[in-house]
């Protein structure tokens, strides 16, 4: 098996290709130009990224490349079936609560108390005008979107779509969200640790994902001081405060990499009360709780998980 | 010719004997190996160095490209061997 792993939106990315290495090689450099290309598309950082030009001119007909209406498409088809609990319009709560800087910048240097004002209730991103033969865009007046976890779910789908032609099987892992296709040599699926939210240097058990995509949401990933209080960075869409959920992290398996990424974002939102409920209306689709204690939750339980996902716990 | 060959034995008897018992009486005096639940309780005796876990395939930092054998995967599912892949959020 071949490996190539390198940095990019602000997390660890890892191809794991099996082939011929002189064929593999050309899918690692393949696939490295997916991820740079969605990571200057697709970042909030940057001014002159093409998401931060659309939220430039909010309430106005914009005009976006095929790749950016196709995200905005597949997040807004998330939005009703998770009640609202997948939203990606959260980025002026984000700034509010002090995320308003890469994660490295934020960690550095904390923000100052009196910096922000109190957020608001984010729009509902349902509202956004798309326009598929004109390929537009219009978000209403003030809307603001930030695309960053269901954007690395997406890329890392493109990357292995693309490193797929230059290998027999590969899988994809950007920043934990991650896309198989095919599967590795003399192995029925491709191994997964589940990340221990408590200690991120274990795992909790290790899941066998042999087709689709995995993602996960943890309120234990990109933290920073904010007023003395530690806030995350995962926005309850109700209150556009960081989430107070009785879970750590939320783990999704689904066909779909970014239905993964946008499913994981609201179970762990919606707590026990509503994770079983969302998840049970999606075909194919399991998920895995870690609470407080580090016990594993959800669709673990049940036959189904074993079947989809070989899940061994 | 012959005196000396028997003066050249005793010598060489001699020194074997006084060899053998002084390697004796070394080891005889010498401190006994410390057993494994003495060690904690012995400040003279060091603590067994805990070895630090391997690091996980992608949390190298830096970027680089490799390649390794697959990891050993029997025919039947184990937890057993090394993931290829961590997933906790990012």
């Amino acid at each position: 098996m071949h490996f190539d792993h390198f940095r990019a939106m602000t997390t660890e990315i890892l191809f794991a290709a099996e082939g011929r290495l002189e064929h593999v090689r050309l899918g690692f450099r393949e696939a490295r130009a997916v991820i740079r290309d969605g990571e200057r598309r697709f970042t909030r950082f940057s001014p002159d990224s093409e998401l931060m030009r659309l939220n430039r001119s909010s309430g106005k007909w914009r005009e976006v490349s095929q790749d950016m209406f196709d995200l905005l498409l597949a997040a807004q088809s998330y939005v009703a079936p998770t009640r609202g609990l997948f939203n990606p319009a959260v980025l002026p709560a984000l700034a509010a609560s002090g995320y308003d800087r890469s994660i490295e910048l934020l960690e550095a240097t904390p923000s100052t108390p009196d910096r922000h004002s109190p957020s608001e209730t984010p729009p509902d991103f349902a509202e956004a005008e798309l326009d598929p033969d004109g390929r537009r865009v219009r978000l209403p007046q003030g809307m603001q979107i930030d695309l960053g976890g269901i954007a690395k779910g997406w890329l890392a789908a493109k990357a292995a779509e693309r490193l797929a032609e230059y290998a027999d099987g590969c899988a994809v892992s950007a920043g934990g969200d991650i896309s198989v296709l095919g599967l590795p040599k003399d192995a029925d699926g491709w191994s997964v640790g589940l990340e221990d939210p408590r200690q991120p240097d274990r795992d909790l058990t290790t899941l066998t994902l042999r087709s689709g995509s995995c993602a996960t949401s943890s309120v234990t990933k990109r933290k920073w001081l904010q007023s003395g209080e530690t806030m995350h960075h995962i926005i309850d869409p109700r209150t556009g405060e960081p989430a107070q959920s009785p879970w750590l992290s939320v783990t999704v398996l689904s066909p779909s990499a970014t239905e993964a990424e946008a499913f994981a974002k609201a179970c762990l939102i919606g707590g026990p009360q509503l994770a079983p409920e969302l998840v049970a209306t999606r075909t194919g689709m399991v998920y895995l709780a870690v609470d407080g204690d580090g016990r594993l939750q959800g669709s673990a339980q049940s036959q189904e998980l074993s079947h989809v996902a070989g899940l061994e716990i | 010719m012959k005196h000396t060959k028997n003066v050249l034995r005793l010598w060489m008897a001699s020194v074997s004997l006084g060899g053998f018992m002084g390697g004796w009486v070394l080891l005889a005096h010498a401190p006994k190996p410390a057993s494994s639940s003495s060690a904690g309780s012995d400040p003279a005796v060091a603590p067994m160095a805990t070895l630090t876990p391997l690091p996980p395939l992608n949390a190298n930092i830096g970027g680089s490209e490799f390649s390794q054998p697959a990891p050993s995967v029997p025919s039947f599912r184990s937890r057993s061997f090394l993931p290829v892949m961590r997933t906790g959020g990012s």
